[in-house]
């Protein structure tokens, strides 16, 4: 029987039909619109302006505090200015408008003329690798964007005693992690391993959901060169890649409400971030690009291409011939957890796994219909939450109650919303009640 | 060409984009179906009358909801299925040989009284169809009680339930009561509380797609048996053996498609034992004391009354309710 987490869970279809598809890469774009603030935490202080000449690896802007992550471009190139523009997700924010001095040169030959630095992983401090780690502005890719140095620094009291690495990939239709771990298994172990120096050689788990069994057995074979690595396959269910819920399946460990998986001694780090580690050691390269899952029903040849941050959507329309005329959603991210955009011209950033064009009937606004206390929605809540209640207590602005009944615990997976047959918008409502309580705070 | 342009923006949306093909209506009109067996026995027992009861409460039933609808400034989809399941659930609760004007009445108040007075579809606290079953056996105790006895289609030949035997008559009147009978439906009663078997088969596919859970039917029936079974331990000249409780009236009915209403009953894991249990201790307290002989209209609908507060105090365990590690 194969590990999952007990409470709730859904399983939507998995469409993840760019799993064979191997990573592509694409040519330098002729313009790049660098987001300063693609991150949790304070905001970056841009530190070039009009008319700079940015090499890649670059900063463009710098982190004002702990909680916070630099920024780098990608390309050789001059800054044109400095916009306000629409991100993925619709909200405005600043932008290092780039003019790359090599547009339309291939990207792999800009990779392939990086040096591979041979390092020692024993004369690492862990001051070292938190310093590198965060000068190279590497965030959690697997969505949140949280700076991975901070999530790397626990305070002294609370004890790591097991790393999880997050391959579950739960999300319908995205498939860049999985082609990463088949792809790059290699550097994935590698940076492990920097992971494993820094915690002292505490045991480390890759959580794998089973409908990626070529990922799991390339990522064992590399794991038998190194000790206290393993592979842990999942049972396929979503929400299997939110935090609280992978550390319950690989460990049986429950984080507890209002807490962190550091209170149960645990620390979880996405592929991608992993890979952004081993970069940043061992080609001393900063975050800069990323793999991106190019999917939907719009998109008529989907596949996987490594995008360098900033890179406008518009770009990928006409490599994987995406029916513009068609489209009507576009999502950054999954269908469950993603947000939908309104323009093409917006910039993919550190945390856009994947970008998916649907038309309209990917939507269907329909009319909120009463709540029939099905149950449907406590049953799918990962968390165990009475979602039904706790929307109605938001609507009649019972917050004290919702409070009491732990709504902050929400995870915002969007099962609730996705299993309701009267279609009310359960999630909307939690994420909707949770901010007016941070706000009050 | 401004229509045109605005067709063709991307739509802003909170996610998740897409769902299952779950809808009201499918669970509604899916519930409605699983009761054709139980239907169709129905009719085979009494005949063409019980086809009329039923076409005529999902008519009256559906026409009260459409009509509702024309006054109120809220949307009420009647056609939903839910004010069908009403009347077809409000049908098993009626003898064959019921007038017209009762099944209107009956109608009446089960969406009126017993439903859109509290606001419409997933806002009332009680059973519509029961409310509507009490409310005519108070009312008219006669109409309610005269059963048609099985196979005879004559419309003057009327009898008792044997619950009704039990009640009037003591256990020794039902010395040559087969449980076989019960168990297929050869017996006196309304259209629904006649053949466990049938009802059985439409709650299996209604488990199988999770519209019930077999916490409050279980529950119901287990302490029908139970408490039935301690009395007839305790004297079995007094008291009739717990398979002829199980098996009369209406507790498979109530047990698999009143009790479960999902409006009606809990939410949570724990709420739904008790209100099972409940329901089951009622029916039996009912039966055995009362003056009615069948009480699992009112052990339910006591039951229904108290689905706030189980719902409230006897919440299901969230994750992470843990002391560290």
């Amino acid at each position: 029987m194969l590990k999952t987490f007990k409470m709730g869970g859904i399983h939507p279809p998995e469409e993840k039909i760019t799993a064979d598809q191997p990573i592509t890469y694409g040519e330098v774009p002729t313009q790049l619109l660098i987001p300063v603030d693609q991150h949790i935490g304070k905001p970056c202080e841009i530190i070039v302006e009009k008319g700079s000449v940015v090499k890649r690896g670059d900063l463009v802007a710098k982190s004002t505090g702990f909680i916070s992550s630099n920024v780098h471009s990608p390309v050789d190139g001059k800054v044109e200015k400095i916009v306000r523009f629409p991100q993925l997700g619709g909200q405005i924010r600043d932008c290092v408008l780039v003019t790359p001095e090599n547009p339309g040169v291939s990207y792999l030959e800009v990779l392939k003329n990086e040096s591979e630095n041979n390092i020692d992983i024993d004369l690492l401090t862990a001051e070292d690798i938190r310093k590198t780690i965060s000068e190279a502005g590497i965030v959690g890719m697997g969505g949140a964007g949280f700076p991975t140095h901070v999530k790397l620094s626990p305070p002294p009291d609370k004890k790591i005693e097991a790393l999880i690495i997050n391959g579950a990939e739960c999300e319908p239709y995205i498939t860049s992690d999985h082609r990463l771990m088949l792809e790059k298994s290699k550097e994935i172990l590698k940076g492990i391993a920097i992971l494993q120096k820094l915690f002292g050689g505490i045991p480390i788990y890759i959580g794998i959901e089973f409908n990626k069994a070529d990922a799991i057995e390339a990522l064992e074979r590399e794991c038998k060169s190194y000790a206290n690595i393993s592979v842990v396959p999942l049972q396929v269910k979503y929400p299997q890649g939110g935090e609280k819920q992978l550390i319950k399946a690989v460990l049986n460990r429950e984080v507890p409400s209002k807490g962190l998986p550091m209170d149960v001694g645990v620390v979880v780090q996405n592929v991608a971030t992993v890979l952004a580690i081993h970069d940043a050691f061992y080609h001393k390269r900063p975050l800069l690009e990323r793999v991106v899952t190019i999917s939907g029903n719009c998109v008529n040849q989907p596949g996987n291409i490594l995008l360098p941050i900033g890179t406008p959507v518009s770009y990928v329309i006409n490599k994987f011939e995406i029916d513009t005329e068609k489209v009507r959603v576009l999502i950054s991210g999954g269908p469950m957890m993603g947000k939908t955009s309104y323009s093409f011209e917006s910039p993919i950033t550190k945390t856009t796994s994947a970008l998916l064009f649907f038309d309209e009937a990917r939507i269907l606004r329909r009319q909120e219909n009463p709540c029939i206390r099905c149950g449907s929605c406590i049953e799918a809540c990962p968390m165990g939450l009475a979602v039904a209640q706790l929307t109605e207590m938001i609507k009649a602005n019972n917050i004290e109650t919702s409070i009491k009944d732990s709504i902050m615990d929400c995870i915002e997976c969007g099962s609730c919303s996705y299993v309701c047959p009267a279609d009310r918008r359960l999630v909307h409502w939690m994420r909707f009640g949770k901010l007016i309580i941070k706000r009050e705070n | 060409m401004e229509a045109n342009q605005a067709n063709r923006l991307l739509i802003m949306d909170s996610s998740p984009q897409g769902r299952v093909v779950e809808s009201t209506r499918r669970i509604m009109y899916t519930v409605s179906l699983t009761l054709v067996p139980a239907l169709a026995v129905s009719v085979w027992i009494f005949g063409w009358d019980a086809l009329r009861v039923i076409v005529l409460c999902s008519l009256f039933c559906v026409a009260t909801e459409a009509l509702i609808a024309r006054f109120v400034s809220y949307k009420i989809d009647y056609m939903d299925g839910s004010a069908l399941l009403t009347g077809i659930l409000l049908a098993m609760n009626l003898p064959a040989n019921s007038p017209w004007w009762i099944i209107f009445i009956g109608s009446l108040v089960a969406i009126v009284i017993g439903k859109q007075v509290f606001g419409g579809l997933g806002q009332n606290i009680f059973n519509p169809a029961l409310v509507a079953r009490v409310f005519l056996l108070i009312s008219f105790p006669v109409e309610l009680t005269s059963w048609p006895v099985p196979g005879q289609k004559v419309d003057a030949a009327t009898g008792a339930t044997p619950l009704g035997i039990l009640k009037t008559e003591g256990v020794g009147a039902l010395a040559d009561t087969n449980l076989a009978d019960l168990a297929m439906g050869n017996m006196g009663g309304s259209l629904g509380e006649i053949s466990a078997i049938a009802l059985l088969i439409g709650a299996a596919y209604m488990i199988y797609k999770r519209y019930i859970t077999w916490e409050v039917p279980i529950l119901f029936i287990g302490s029908v048996f139970v408490f039935a079974g301690i009395f007839w331990l305790i004297d079995p000249n007094q008291y009739a053996s717990p398979a002829f409780h199980v098996l009369t009236g209406g507790v498979f009915l109530g047990a698999f498609y009143m009790a479960t209403d999902m409006v009606s009953s809990p939410l949570t894991y724990k709420g739904k034992l008790v209100f099972g249990f409940g329901c089951g201790f009622f029916t039996i307290v009912i039966r055995l004391f009362g003056s009615y002989p069948e009480g699992v209209s009112f052990a339910i609908l006591l039951m229904n009354a108290m689905v706030p507060l189980l719902d409230k105090y006897l919440p299901d365990k969230k994750f992470g309710m843990v002391k560290n590690g």
